[in-house]
């Protein structure tokens, strides 16, 4: 699965810090899913897709061996 | 894995682990004094007069510190409090704890098992350790689960 993780953080100007407060986990956290190391859970892509104010869709997507 | 204690416990855990080392030294004294013994060259001779070094450290200290019974005893309540000690230790929440810890704990307990195992299979033939507990296993699974996830939090996905 791929993300846009990084893209929309620097659309909406916030580090990574910011971001883990904002959504409830660790820094680490953010950095291992915008790296594609962790997959996060459905729950936890809600809550980015809600604090970036787009669809869930719009972040993560499938890949072709998916 | 779900962790049940506050952060601040972990502090207590890593506490009691050093009590425990601490019990272990005391209750080893009399092997490690008649290791010296053996290797100072002024009781040389008296090494040779007897069977083995603690025959000899026996002689020179009219006895032993601790009977084998104590001995046994302390040896016991140190692995029992580096058990509980590793346990708190475990148990106790990050600071901040989310699903990405979560995944790293349960991988990491899966792997303690699978090489603690591994390990006292390897080992429990070729008597390296003589007497290898259940306990001692159990001791083991929590250090290398301890190690894993370290190595996988602290350095694989370091930031």
């Amino acid at each position: 699965m791929k993300n846009r993780l990084k893209v929309h953080r620097a659309i909406k100007d916030v580090t990574q810090a910011q971001l883990a407060e904002a959504i409830g986990v660790s820094r680490q956290s953010i950095n291992t899913i915008e790296k594609g190391k962790f997959v996060p859970s459905t729950v936890l892509a809600l809550k980015f897709a809600r604090f970036f104010e787009v669809p869930v869709e719009e972040i993560f997507s499938l890949e072709d061996d998916d | 894995m779900k962790t049940y204690l506050p952060h601040f416990m972990r502090k207590i855990g890593i506490a009691i682990f050093i009590i425990s080392i601490i019990i272990s030294f005391i209750g080893s004294v009399d092997h490690f004094m008649s290791g010296f013994v053996s290797g100072y060259n002024e009781y040389d001779d008296i090494t040779v007069k007897y069977e083995d070094d603690m025959q000899a450290w026996k002689n020179i200290n009219n006895g032993l510190i601790f009977s084998e019974e104590e001995q046994k005893q302390l040896s016991y309540i140190a692995l029992i409090c580096s058990i509980s000690g590793l346990l708190v230790y475990v148990l106790s929440k990050e600071r901040i704890e989310d699903e990405f810890l979560s995944q790293l704990r349960a991988n990491s307990l899966i792997k303690a098992v699978v090489f603690s195992w591994l390990f006292y299979f390897i080992l429990k033939p070729l008597n390296f350790f003589g007497d290898f507990e259940a306990l001692s296993v159990l001791q083991l699974q929590f250090i290398i689960y301890i190690v894993v996830y370290a190595y996988t939090r602290k350095i694989k996905y370091a930031e």
